[in-house]
């Protein structure tokens, strides 16, 4: 009892000193995972079509390589941090710079669907992010390309959960993809523009049906973006506007060929998105 | 002031508390990395004019330009011609429309995040003004972790492993007892040795080996010497099984043992056991047999895969068994190379592998199958061949497990009821070898039977009739073996089942049942030949005319006890003159005539009670009546018949006397 009460004040300081020196490397991951995000978002902090990509990236950038560079043996933090890096860069269409980070990833290190989904796709995506902002169609060569990044994401979505961020995530950028190919197609012959609406009316299905179809067909049916009482969360109202967004372009390119497809789920076809 | 010794104890646990704050800040940091969201904005897609939109532009293009003076399109105009109408090729008319009409191949941006944006600040200007309100509406979650282990328990697992590997250092801050520490350190020492940070499986062995250890180590701590040689032989055994499986299974091979449940019990019985009773030359061989019997264990995993959970429960189960049989039977069974012990445990496993019904077995039949069969070889050590023989382990094996798998059993039996009349029954047999190696299929014969009968009867009183009737039974056997040739077992079934039909019937009450039960078993062994071999249904034939008559007009002097004290006199009484009853009154008649018999003599009774005789001695006047009666003395069963009434008296003068 004596012995406990004499160390009580000597172990109270040492707990605190510990406490504050033992959750360093917390504290710069905390930074960096915060700096990351708000980097990602950076371009959107702008009003649209106003927002630029800058140089947002470099800093969180440098801030995870030096981090790695500390724990080189903490295997699952280095590579989540370095999927949240490649990633970064992949966004701000730093092409090589964002290849030599994904190959560092060692995805056996990965224990999340969501980076193992963004590490399985990496190639992809980091061609369709500087790709996708650019008019030119694609040629024979990408065309080829965008195909085998559908089948990738294809198979990557097989394996994470229905309706997860995720899921919706790859969903979308393989209904961008689907569509650019749609877009940019060779219609000349009847045959081919046959080939392109049915692409074109599967794509868009395929896309509905990551949604919920009720909560989120009525939202988008009724336009209740206009009313902030029915927000049940940001991100949910995203995904919407997401959907109502690719429901208007995919229409919008079969018009462009003279197509009046069928689209399907029924309330797709039905809905008005002029 | 701070003494010397404060200080050195201040130190250490500052040296533990700073490993563990380093560890958890490194585990909290890679959660941060894994699982807080990512921010990930999809890109505007720029899509350029369709196909027969470009082609459109272009025409019309080539028209209005038709007649211009120069010709604004030059040598390009046939170009344009061609890919428009000849063959469209996209690159081509998109490169055309750039030149000629840049702002038309434009064509169009779909833009799901602007959107997003645009529709956010009109609909919901307050929060899209706060910045970490936008960034959360682009998070992507982690999702799932493929991991099987979530953070919280691995951070529970760190200070668990900190505090192991402190605790290894510094076990005096733990215990002042020198005992523990030693064995303490002794699994440190043995699954401590990898990194414990580095795999889940290490780290799981070593919690549950030190939690099973320590909670072994106190239960057993009264028992145990300061020596843990013992100790010392079961960790060698574990770690010498670990090595023999390949590097890569030998850490799931040792969770799998150290997280049966057989494991604590195990290192409790090594304490209490070894270190109280064995002498310390034997750990050396009994390290050999264990560390035989586990690689055994690894290989019928291998080749039974899924008997690997049955197994992982229950191998110290097993190896409990071993080291109390040892204690029982000396130091011989693991002495020479070809160690009995070791045979005996390696058939048992072999067996209960290939017993589907082996599932049903408790750790504490286990431990009385492993006793039961070691105590036959040392009884027996020259049939060892013909013992450990398939035939013989798979009949007393199956014996047990089929009796307890039994559906209709298990339906009428509570679990803790069956497993107290197994742990009995192979408590016997490892008393008295004699009885299974002689009849290894016992168990089926005799708590099979006895259960069996009891359930068909369905009354309430089931465990406690069963109870009575296999322990009675036990007790005979174990005093005359020689009744396993007249299929006694058999009969004592019957008797059960009969007894509990009249418990059913509510002819008896429990407490009379289970006396009744009792003394039925008992009463075989005087006369083995009589009861079990001449004429298999005179017990019966006797109860049912007991029974009867304490029902009838006279029953109320029947009641309670002395029912039970009637039934045992009048059976003895046959035990001893059955054959002269057998020759004078036909066996279709027997219940009967002595049903009438005791009727009559009970009706004497109810006159003379008070007179010539008091309630006690009742059943020595009834059990010399039958005597009379069954050597043909009796010819009148009327009980105011002169002779009858006369007789009766004599009979309860000398039982007054």
């Amino acid at each position: 009892m004596n012995i406990a009460r004499r160390l009580m004040p000597c172990l109270l300081a040492v707990l605190l000193i510990a406490g504050l020196a033992g959750c360093a490397t917390k504290q710069e991951v905390t930074h960096i995972v915060a700096d990351t995000n708000a980097a990602f978002v950076s371009p959107y902090l702008e009003a649209p079509k106003t927002a630029r990509k800058g140089n947002a990236w470099k800093e969180p950038v440098e801030r995870i390589d030096r981090l790695i560079a500390q724990y080189p043996d903490q295997k699952k933090l280095v590579n989540h941090l370095r999927v949240r890096q490649a990633m970064l860069l992949t966004v701000y269409e730093q092409g090589n710079l964002a290849e030599e980070r994904w190959k560092a990833v060692e995805d056996n290190e990965l224990t999340t669907e969501r980076d193992q989904s963004l590490h399985a796709c990496w190639r992809y995506l980091v061609w369709w992010y500087k790709r996708a902002g650019i008019f030119d169609p694609l040629d024979a060569k990408e065309m080829q390309k965008a195909e085998k990044a559908l089948s990738k994401l294809d198979e990557t979505m097989k394996n994470v959960g229905q309706g997860s961020d995720i899921h919706i995530y790859l969903g979308t950028i393989r209904a961008q993809i689907a569509l650019k190919i749609a877009n940019d197609s060779d219609v000349s012959t009847p045959e081919n523009e046959a080939q392109v609406q049915k692409n074109l009316v599967a794509s868009l299905e395929a896309y509905a049906l990551l949604f919920d179809q009720q909560e989120d067909k009525d939202w988008i049916e009724n336009n209740k973006n206009t009313d902030g009482r029915e927000l049940r969360s940001i991100k949910d109202f995203r995904y919407r506007i997401w959907l109502r967004e690719m429901i208007k372009g995919y229409k919008e390119t079969a018009r462009s060929f003279g197509m009046q497809p069928i689209w399907k789920p029924d309330w797709v076809n039905n809905l008005n998105v002029d | 002031m701070l003494s010397a010794e404060s200080v050195g104890l201040a130190i250490k646990i500052v040296n533990g508390l700073i490993k563990l704050t380093k560890r958890l800040d490194l585990i909290i940091a890679e959660k941060e990395a894994v699982e807080e969201p990512l921010v990930i904005p999809v890109p505007d897609v720029s899509l350029a004019p369709t196909q027969p939109q470009m082609r459109k532009a272009l025409r019309k293009l080539l028209k209005d330009t038709k007649n211009d003076d120069p010709d604004p399109l030059g040598d390009d105009r046939e170009k344009i011609l061609k890919v428009v109408d000849v063959q469209p090729q996209n690159i081509v008319l998109f490169d055309f429309m750039q030149t000629y009409l840049p702002e038309q191949a434009l064509g169009r941006v779909l833009s799901p995040d602007g959107a997003f944006m645009t529709a956010f600040r009109e609909q919901h200007p307050d929060m899209a003004a706060d910045p970490d309100v936008r960034v959360t509406a682009f998070y992507v979650g982690a999702g799932r972790d493929f991991r099987n282990k979530n953070y919280t328990w691995r951070i529970a697992l760190t200070v668990v492993d900190v505090l192991a590997e402190f605790g290894g250092e510094n076990m005096a801050l733990f215990t002042c007892d020198e005992r523990v520490q030693k064995i303490v350190g002794a699994i440190l020492k043995r699954f401590g040795e990898t990194d414990v940070q580095k795999t889940d499986s290490t780290r799981e062995l070593l919690r549950a080996a030190l939690r099973a250890t320590l909670n072994g180590v106190f239960n057993a701590r009264e028992a145990f010497e300061a020596d843990s040689k013992w100790i010392d032989a079961l960790f060698d055994a574990l770690a010498n099984a670990r090595d023999a499986v390949p590097v890569a299974q030998r850490d799931d091979f040792l969770v799998g043992l150290v997280r049966g449940e057989g494991y604590p019990l195990l290192v409790g019985a090594f304490l209490e056991t070894a270190a109280g009773i064995l002498n310390d030359d034997a750990a050396e061989d009994f390290k050999d047999v264990a560390a035989h019997f586990l690689n055994e264990i690894a290989a019928l995993i291998k080749k039974e895969p899924t008997f690997e959970d049955f197994l992982q429960d229950h191998w110290g189960d097993l190896l409990r068994a071993g080291l109390k049989s040892l204690a029982k039977h000396g130091p011989a069974l693991i002495e020479d190379e070809s160690a009995l012990l070791e045979k005996v445990l390696v058939s048992v496993v072999g067996e209960l592998a290939n017993l589907p019904d082996s599932k049903f077995l408790s750790s504490d039949a286990l431990v009385g199958i492993v006793e039961a069969a070691v105590g036959a070889v040392a009884a027996s050590p020259e049939l060892i061949k013909e013992i450990i023989d398939q035939k013989w382990l798979t009949k007393f094996i199956e014996s047990i497990a089929v009796t307890v798998a039994g559906e209709g059993i298990r339906k009428t039996f509570t679990q803790e009821g069956l497993e107290s009349l197994v742990r009995d029954l192979l408590g016997t047999f490892a008393e008295h070898p004699e009885l299974i190696i002689e009849e290894p299929g016992l168990t089926r014969q005799l708590l099979g039977g006895v259960l069996a009968s009891i359930s068909e009867a369905k009354t309430f009183a089931a465990e406690a009739l069963a109870s009575a009737a296999v322990g009675g039974a036990l007790i005979a056997l174990a005093e005359n073996p020689s009744l396993i040739k007249f299929e006694y077992p058999r009969l004592v079934a019957a008797l059960a089942g009969k007894i509990g039909i009249l418990v059913q019937e509510k002819k008896l009450i429990q407490v009379q049942a289970v006396d009744i039960l009792a003394a039925l078993t008992a009463t075989p062994a005087e006369n083995p030949a009589l009861f079990l071999d001449v004429e298999k249904g005179l017990a019966a034939w006797t109860v049912e005319a007991v029974v009867a008559v304490s029902e009838g007009n006279h029953g109320d002097l029947l009641a309670g006890l002395t029912l039970t004290r009637v039934l045992h006199e009048i059976l003895s009484a046959i035990a001893q003159s059955g054959k002269a009853a057998l020759k004078n009154h036909p066996a279709a008649q027997f219940a009967e005539q002595l049903e009438n018999l005791l009727e009559a003599g009970l009706s004497r009774a109810e006159k003379e009670l008070g007179n010539l005789m008091g309630l006690p001695s009742l059943p020595a006047v009834l059990s010399d009546l039958v005597t009379a009666w069954a050597r043909g003395e009796i010819a009148s069963l009327d009980p105011d018949n002169d002779n009858f009434r006369r007789l009766f008296s004599e009979l309860a003068e000398s039982a007054a006397a």
